[in-house]
């Protein structure tokens, strides 16, 4: 029984898939990305391939090249990234890799299982995080009230400002901060001496 | 990771008449939208170790492949595995009464990728879902007119 049709199906639901997809050589060379890898990064097909993909991700290669030759050996890994959009924004990706050898060489193919949602949107603007203490005073105070468990009309009431400017307040320490939720937007806080109550 | 999908219908039709069309590959091509050409390689009827050769399209991609059956329970089960093709896979259907007259039918299709289609099987589950709900309800259309 012929099993290589497989590989032939395999072509087709890489390219139809809604999951951003990338296949990188041994080298993390970009071999073919799929519509919905191009899409999420905002880049054109013959822009990325040959490319490094680590030359996507902010800040560089999260693996080592010792590290990345031991997780070719491994065969299944995951983890998250920051990658780089092509207008200059960031896009957190949960991802898997898997290790096959293909067509005589050994290739990974990468999927993006989750990617960061801020707003409405897909990414956050690099732009709107810079360092903790550019805070404005009154957002390091709601963030103290947030961090203390209270609720926004209760800080509202507290601050004597309307529920929609505490709301505000929490949204621009969040983007600030590269918090992607209030829970994180605390841990961040509770992690930064300056700011904790 | 395995493709392994399965759907059921109800058509009000017994059980009997349902699983003869259905089993028939002589009405194959009516129902089913991917299968282009059905031939079959063994004469009638249809009994264990019949071959069928059929021409499909899958994901865009052109499929020949020989199913011989292993399995025919008239009214009952029917499982074609494949014998020549370009990947293993078994397609079985089961038939059981549904009340009043009427049938429930269940398809089902499971294979083992290989390769990178391991990781992409979701995806071929999710295509193979779409057709088989679509050539169930059309089944059931061409039975209860």
């Amino acid at each position: 029984m012929a099993r290589d049709g497989w590989a032939a199906l395999f072509v087709s639901a890489f390219r139809q898939s809604r999951n951003p997809m990338v296949l990188v050589d041994d080298e993390r060379r970009i071999v073919e990305a799929n519509v919905a890898f191009l899409r999420m990064l905002g880049r054109r097909r013959d822009a990325l391939v040959g490319k490094h993909l680590y030359t996507l991700v902010a800040g560089g290669p999260i693996a080592t090249p010792a590290e990345w030759r031991a997780r070719l050996v491994q065969g299944h890994f995951t983890g998250s990234a920051t990658m780089l959009h092509e207008d200059g924004s960031e896009i957190a990706v949960q991802w898997a890799g898997h290790t096959e050898v293909a067509t005589g060489r050994r290739l990974v193919l990468f999927v993006a299982l989750n990617t960061s949602r801020w707003g409405s949107h897909f990414r956050r603007h690099r732009d709107h995080k810079p360092a903790r203490g550019k805070l404005s005073a009154r957002e390091l105070e709601v963030v103290r009230l947030v961090a203390r468990g209270e609720t926004g009309p209760e800080i509202a009431a507290e601050l004597g400002i309307a529920n929609e400017t505490v709301r505000t307040h929490v949204r621009n320490a969040m983007t600030k901060l590269g918090a992607r939720s209030r829970a994180h937007l605390v841990a961040k806080a509770l992690g930064e001496p300056n700011l904790q109550t | 990771m395995a493709v392994d999908v399965s759907t059921a219908i109800d058509i009000r039709r017994p059980r009997h008449e349902v699983a003869a069309y259905a089993s028939d590959p002589d009405h194959t091509t009516e129902w089913y939208a991917n299968i282009k050409t059905v031939e079959r390689e063994s004469p009638p009827p249809l009994a264990v170790g019949s071959r069928m050769r059929f021409v499909a399209t899958f994901l865009g991609r052109r499929l020949v492949y020989t199913y011989e059956v292993v399995e025919h329970v008239p009214g009952e089960r029917f499982v074609m595995r494949t014998a020549e093709g370009p990947f293993p896979m078994e397609t079985t259907y089961t038939w059981q009464d549904a009340g009043e007259g009427a049938t429930r039918m269940t398809m089902r299709n499971r294979g083992e990728p290989a390769g990178f289609a391991r990781v992409t099987a979701p995806v071929m589950a999710a295509a193979m879902r779409r057709a088989m709900t679509k050539d169930l309800a059309r089944l059931r259309a061409i039975l209860e007119r």
